[in-house]
């Protein structure tokens, strides 16, 4: 046994600009443990709601992270829609679901750049940026907004799309299939991003249940979870399984997120197609009394959310228990066995978005 | 329309036997969440199986109780005792690991057992 080693990972690290921090033991080059710690930007958003609108609240939600922005105002409007027992119009669960799968595919384009930077691969990273680029002008365009949209309130959504543009989307979505399959070709098949990815922080199935993975994380190792599947939203109508992968490796990782671009923009082809005509709102009377517990699927895993509400217009409790929250553990999982060169990729394959963490 | 949900109250010595027999039945941790309102606080435990299912438990507390951690049945707990010490002053014994209270550096020390409702009085 060589000599142990801790070494301080973050909370500033020049290949993962997130405050997380990590003390990672090594023994020589090989890591043997690790401790987290988050919490140096903890913004206590939630507690918030003592002091804004159960309806105003949605604006803040939004605000808990820059990337899964519409997916945290779609999440916090579904679990006071719990409340109520409201249910919205199908368009409006459908424009949902359309804005929640770009968000997907921007935010999975987003990642594999940030990938291709880890691995030193600069084109590759600006080529997956440009392409991302292309979805943000679809949100421009269809909400007013390239990062916060504000389109979802309790009892539908503020916006619609009309037809022609939905039509428009497709064929833009057409051009994005077609560039993203140049650049997640190279991530699949490039022998050295398999050198760095294959075999490295391998999460067996069994561990990623035990340890609450979530997302791709938890996918990438196996198991067929994907809290879409529960119908919310328009999911309900769609037809799509969950993208899976078994060797729990980083590529594995790196193949459910590229695999799911392609899944997504589906999605998206088929909400065109089924979408119905309607209203996109139902008016909302009276202030939400109970609790409620929301599941959704974010880019990075499941969100989950909690709200107690007491008859007034502030909400007593809301609570976001983020994927990145979840995956933690996880990571702690992977990273004995690698070595110390592999850490930054290694977090990185979790996808960590400490802004959503330090809600 | 809504899932039909149920928060099955629980109590303090039950939690760890609790969280056992949600193993055993193939459930996993999802989420731990602390509430304070002014008229009573609870810890929200919520378990998920790989079909979806999910299953809440409620568990009454005060500030300054302490409570046994379930990180020995479900590791990943740690996170969420952890950050209800640190947000509502909750003590949980036998983490699997404790941060003494450095897991949030928040300038308020229990800043989330502050109700603003108490704050304005």
């Amino acid at each position: 046994m060589g000599e142990r080693t801790i070494i301080p990972f973050g909370p500033q690290h020049p290949v993962l600009p997130e405050p997380l921090h990590l003390d990672l033991i090594l023994e020589d080059e090989k890591v043997v443990g690790a401790v987290p710690s988050i919490g140096f930007v903890h913004r206590g958003l939630e507690k918030l709601v003592e002091k804004r609108d159960f309806h105003e609240m949605m604006y803040v939600i939004e605000r808990v992270c820059g990337i899964c922005s519409f997916i945290h105002g779609q999440g916090y409007v579904q679990t006071i829609e719990g409340i109520f027992d409201l249910e919205i119009p199908d368009r409006a669960k459908f424009l949902r679901t359309i804005w929640a799968e770009l968000s997907r595919v921007h935010s999975h384009l987003l990642w594999l750049g940030l990938m291709a930077d880890a691995y030193g691969f600069e084109s590759l990273f600006m080529h997956c940026w440009r392409v991302r680029e292309k979805i943000l002008d679809i949100f421009e365009e269809t909400t007013g907004g390239r990062v916060i949209f504000s389109v979802c309130k309790v009892g539908g959504v503020w916006k619609d799309i009309d037809n022609e543009t939905l039509k428009k989307i497709v064929e833009v979505l057409n051009v994005v299939e077609q560039e993203s399959k140049d650049l997640t070709n190279v991530f699949i098949k490039d022998f050295t991003v398999q050198k760095r990815t294959r075999g490295v922080g391998v999460l067996t199935y069994q561990e990623a249940i035990d340890v609450g993975a979530v997302g791709p994380t938890l996918r990438g190792s196996g198991v067929a979870m994907d809290l879409r599947k529960l119908g919310y939203a328009a999911y309900g109508e769609l037809d799509f399984e969950p993208i899976v992968e078994k060797d729990g490796d980083c590529y594995a990782r790196t193949l459910v997120r590229a695999r799911e671009i392609y899944q997504s923009i589906d999605l998206i082809r088929q909400c065109v197609s089924k979408i119905p005509d309607g209203e996109i709102d139902v008016k909302v009377k009276g202030f939400p009394k109970g609790e409620y517990v929301s599941r959704l699927e974010q880019p990075r895993g499941q969100v989950v959310y909690y709200a107690r509400a007491n008859g007034t217009k502030y909400l007593e409790r809301f609570r976001v228990r983020t994927p990145t929250f979840a995956n933690i553990p996880a990571l702690l999982k992977m990273l004995p066995g690698c070595d110390l060169a592999d850490v930054p990729l290694l977090a990185l394959t979790i996808d960590p978005c400490i802004s959503c963490t330090e809600r | 329309m809504a899932e039909v949900q149920t928060f099955q109250p629980v109590t303090a010595s039950e939690i760890v036997d609790a969280a056992k027999n949600m193993l055993n039945e193939g459930y996993r941790l999802i989420q731990l969440c602390c509430t304070k309102t002014p008229s009573e606080m609870d810890i929200i435990y919520t378990f998920e199986k790989t079909d979806l299912q999910s299953q809440n438990f409620k568990l009454p507390v005060n500030i300054g109780d302490t409570l046994p951690s379930i990180s020995s049945v479900f590791f990943a707990a740690f996170l969420y005792e952890n950050e209800i010490h640190d947000l509502y002053g909750v003590n949980f014994t036998d983490m699997a690991v404790d941060f003494k209270g450095t897991f949030y550096e928040t300038s308020v020390k229990q800043a989330f057992s502050i109700t603003v409702a108490e704050d304005k009085e």
